[in-house]
């Protein structure tokens, strides 16, 4: 893969050719006496400021064009079959009679997962003095609120008379019909639409020092317009960098909680019930883990090709790569437990439908699902044992793809296994999807992707102004300049 | 990360020196109070009388209007064995005995000292650098592992293994139990803790060694083998204790069963570790030990991660209670059925419930608080006391099934007499060498820490 990602590399980007070409440099030594620099190039501030928007401010080149129109025209499935669906109705979905929850609610808890890292990075990372954190944080939560939106969809189509979605909300109402306030499904509403909006503010706020910069930087004046009604006035002063700071740090201890939260709400959906497989009380951390280990792959499957394509290896190094495979590692294990210790307790308790439930699952009519998804979440990390292997793009990029896999077959194997075989053999059946869908699951991945090629050409990739503090750490320089003194305070309440 | 000023280590008062002897005379005094109060005062509340044969018993319970005497899950299961057995059988032991609190006890030591193993793999698992200075203190406390393997043993002898667990002399027509006899097996349940305590002590004893030998050889390859080591370390421990919390306390209801369980006996051990963490410091720099090289900023990251735990803790807590509370299942809501059914025990959840989150949650939360030695202190020895009221609830609400609260004074004489002997065991683990990694190669970084 790298090998042809650098064959790829002058014929997709020829003016990045000379970067592209440059050598790997090797910044993951570890030696317990020195910490290693963050940045492995000789950029100063002025440089990583032309670094990170020549790729907004150039022309977009073939590869980006090539990458947003497959992307959008997946997309387009959407566009075909929601309204297929709005009309025909679920009944065009393969759902039956046990199984009555099938691809919307298993995508819907895929993608809900996957935006799971961006806030851990800018919150928690934050709150831990992660610095490694500032270069890859921006696309990370850009990624995060894409994949909310994502989810968002499912619970909007599902419904079955998307008309009436927006009773998911407690509208009053001559009626007086309420949701009911004892479902996780209404917590749900409260959950994703509060993380969304804690998690588009941060991402928003945190850019507009660098939205000032590609404002000042512009040269058509359209362009001028836009990025200066996107900076909100910023000019860099000590008190909008006061403000500035304070919020957020403050962000960041709100948006804590909520990295826990969401997919802790999401697993109630599961775990109040008395379904076999899906009551387990480690449910909540369980689902929280899963979420970040989900995140941080997919992450890495959309950064090991971008560092490449926007000439960013010098800023997203392979230190940084090699520690989010060490948390892909470590929340894969987690997982790894939590799949152990549900299955020991299944036997433990003595519930014979505990017990039947997990065995069904590892070798019923859904096993092939099972073990895909166990050597996808737990084997498949296992290799970053290894630091050859969590430095080696290749690997990373592979296995970032099969954890996103095997995610995605957790929550079919959670969803529907406990479903098609439940209480009453008599009703048990076997689930297939049908062409709607699997079209609408693509689709989705095509407004994912969709909306991240537009973040790349119009957004700044990468939060230059959070960087030049490790910049200024790295090569111990003093910057005199207001618009430098970004070293973001630490940790502290 | 701020670059203050380094301090030179030299001129800092840093081995325990004749602290330790005045240690070791506090925990004996502390330890000998504690054995002759629990004596005196267990001949006065009878803790000492035959306990009544086990092998019949729950006759404590039965027959009473109980409303934590739910149908046992074994016969919903199997009508019957409803129609043969109209006694209810449970999976744990109704009747007090001396070896419930003591159980309590050494659960609470336990669990602090695991703690500080934790934080010792931690460090290293993260190559963190603000923690260097109070990491030697941790390997002391951690390696306190091997006098709770010896404060275990009477525990895991015939006698009171019978007065604990039910599972150990089961009713032969208990069928939930006879499921799982295999697991809960009186050689293998020794085994297993063998197991957990052969894992402890290495990672304890192996990591302060090298640690200590760093001080004289100044080797950083150490440090990188240390870290190394690591990963698996906290895999080990994660699986160690995970199963050890099954072991020792829920299976003290052998029916009762909660996958979270371990997850809630970790949180509540990292969190009490950072308590004694902030206690043992404030301690020392009192009596003049490492005045300057531990700082107001350490001491904020302590409190920040009691904070996080305090947060954890509750999270955990009340993810077990809300997913049992709301699925409403009998073989699982008996359990903390039997912890509300009377007042006083479900005064007690509500002490936890305030006095182990909302207090501290809103007490932690203030930098001055984190930074301030009374206020620490205040807040480390609240935070202690919670944990054995916590495990205090996880133990003592078996007996007669909720329905007294089986509150007696040799409750606090025993966890007294084990803290003097814990004390000893600290004094004997941090005196000899220096109270601080001297030549770790992260601690300029450590010593220049600041809270920005």
């Amino acid at each position: 893969m790298k090998e042809l990602l650098d064959k790829l590399g002058p014929i997709l980007r020829p003016e990045f050719t000379g970067n592209a070409e440059s050598p790997e440099i090797d910044n993951t030594a570890y030696s317990p006496d020195n910490r290693t620099p963050l940045l492995t190039g000789s950029d100063d501030n002025t440089t990583i400021s032309d670094k990170v928007c020549q790729i907004v401010e150039q022309k977009p080149t073939i590869g980006w064009w090539m990458f947003f129109l497959l992307s959008f025209s997946v997309l387009g499935l959407l566009g075909v079959f929601v309204p297929f669906l709005i009309f025909w109705g679920v009944g065009t979905w393969g759902v039956n009679n046990p199984v009555g929850w099938g691809y919307a609610i298993v995508n819907f808890v895929f993608w809900i997962g996957i935006g799971h890292a961006g806030t851990l990075i800018s919150a928690i990372l934050f709150l831990f003095r992660q610095k490694w954190r500032t270069s890859i944080n921006r696309a990370a939560e850009a990624m995060t609120i894409f994949a909310v939106i994502c989810a968002g969809l499912f619970p909007g189509i599902h419904v079955g008379r998307a008309w009436f979605a927006y009773w998911m909300f407690p509208i009053p109402n001559q009626m007086e019909l309420w949701p009911n306030f004892r479902s996780p499904l209404l917590w749900d509403v409260f959950a994703v639409g509060t993380y969304f909006t804690v998690s588009l503010m941060f991402w928003y706020m945190g850019m507009m020092p660098d939205l000032a910069t590609l404002r000042d930087r512009a040269k058509h004046p359209l362009r001028k317009v836009v990025y200066g009604i996107l900076a909100m006035g910023w000019t860099g002063s000590h008190r909008h960098w006061h403000v500035y700071e304070r919020a957020y740090l403050l962000l960041a201890a709100l948006a804590t909680p909520l990295v826990l939260s969401v997919h802790s709400v999401v697993s109630f959906d599961f775990a109040v019930s008395q379904v076999a497989g899906w009551h387990s009380t480690i449910f909540p951390p369980y689902f929280v883990a899963g979420a970040i280990f989900s995140g941080f792959a997919m992450v890495m499957t959309l950064l090991v090709p971008a560092r490449q394509f926007f000439g960013l290896k010098d800023v997203i190094t392979l230190k940084h790569l090699e520690n989010m495979n060490k948390i892909i590692m470590l929340t894969g294990m987690i997982v790894g437990y939590s799949y152990a210790q549900e299955f020991f307790i299944a036997w433990y308790s003595g519930v014979n439908v505990e017990k039947f439930a997990f065995i069904n699952r590892a070798f019923g009519q859904y096993a092939w699902a099972y073990w895909i998804m166990v050597s996808c979440n737990v084997l498949s990390p296992q290799i970053f044992w290894f630091k050859k292997m969590r430095t080696s793009l290749v690997v990373m990029f592979i296995v970032s793809i099969l954890v996103n896999i095997g995610m995605w077959f957790e929550r079919f194997v959670i969803v529907v296994t406990s479903l098609a075989n439940d209480y009453t053999p008599s009703a048990w059946d076997y689930y297939t999807p049908k062409l709607t869908d699997v079209a609408i699951m693509l689709g989705s991945f095509g407004l994912f992707f969709t909306l991240f090629a537009l973040f790349c050409r119009f957004m700044p990739f990468v939060a230059m102004t959070e960087l030049r503090g490790v910049l200024a750490a790295a090569t111990h320089s003093t910057s005199t300049a207001p618009d430098d003194t970004s070293g973001k305070p630490a940790a502290g309440s | 990360m701020g670059h203050g000023s380094t301090i030179d280590l030299s001129t800092e008062n840093r081995t325990l020196g004749s602290l330790s002897g005045k240690l070791i005379g506090f925990g004996a005094v502390l330890a000998a109070f504690g054995l002759v109060g629990t004596l005196l005062l267990g001949m006065l509340e009878g803790a000492f009388d035959e306990a009544p044969a086990q092998s019949h018993e729950s006759a404590a319970s039965h027959g009473q209007s109980d409303p934590g005497t739910a149908p046992s899950a074994a016969q919903q299961q199997h009508p019957a064995a409803q129609e043969k057995h109209h006694e209810v059988i449970h999976g744990f032991v109704t009747e007090w005995s001396i070896w419930h609190p003591y159980l309590v006890s050494v659960c609470f030591f336990l669990t602090v000292t695991l703690g500080a193993l934790f934080f010792v793999l931690t460090h290293h698992v993260t190559n963190a650098g603000w923690s260097t200075v109070v990491r030697r203190i941790a390997e002391g406390v951690s390696r306190n592992v091997v006098l709770m393997a010896l404060i275990l043993i009477p525990i895991v002898t015939p006698g009171p293994m019978g007065q604990l667990y039910k599972w150990f002399q089961p009713d032969p027509s208990d069928e939930i139990i006879a499921v799982k006899a295999s697991y809960l097996d009186y050689d293998w349940f020794l085994v297993r803790l063998g197991c957990y305590f052969l894992i402890w002590t290495i990672l304890a004893w192996g990591y302060h060694r090298s640690s200590v030998a760093q001080d004289q050889d100044g080797d950083v390859r150490r440090t990188s083998r240390m870290s190394s080591f690591s990963p698996l370390g906290v895999l080990l421990f994660a699986l160690s204790i995970t199963f050890a919390a099954y072991d020792l306390l829920m299976s003290l209801d052998a029916h009762w069963f909660s996958t979270i369980f371990g997850v809630y006996i970790f949180a509540g051990s990292v969190l009490s570790f950072h308590a004694l963490l902030a206690l043992l410091i404030v301690w020392l720099q009192a009596n003049g030990r490492l005045t300057r090289a531990i700082t107001d900023d350490h001491m904020q990251d302590i409190g920040k991660m009691m904070f996080a735990f305090t947060v954890f803790w509750a999270y955990i807590a009340f993810s077990q209670y809300m997913l049992l509370w709301y699925a409403n299942i009998p073989e699982e809501t008996i359990w903390f059925l039997r912890r509300q059914s009377t007042w006083m025990w479900g005064f007690w959840g509500w002490m936890l419930i305030i006095g182990r989150f909302f207090v501290p949650f809103l007490f932690l939360m203030s930098r001055h608080i984190k930074r301030k030695r009374l206020t620490i202190t205040i807040g480390a020895l609240w935070m202690l006391a919670m944990q054995w009221a916590d495990m205090y609830y996880l133990v003592m609400p078996q007996i007669s099934n909720g329905q007294q609260f089986p509150f007696k004074m040799v409750d606090v004489t025993i966890v007294l007499g084990m803290a003097g002997v814990y004390i000893i065991g600290l004094a004997l683990s941090l005196r000899g060498h220096s109270l601080i990694a001297e030549r770790d190669p992260r601690m300029p970084e450590s010593l220049a820490f600041e809270n920005a």
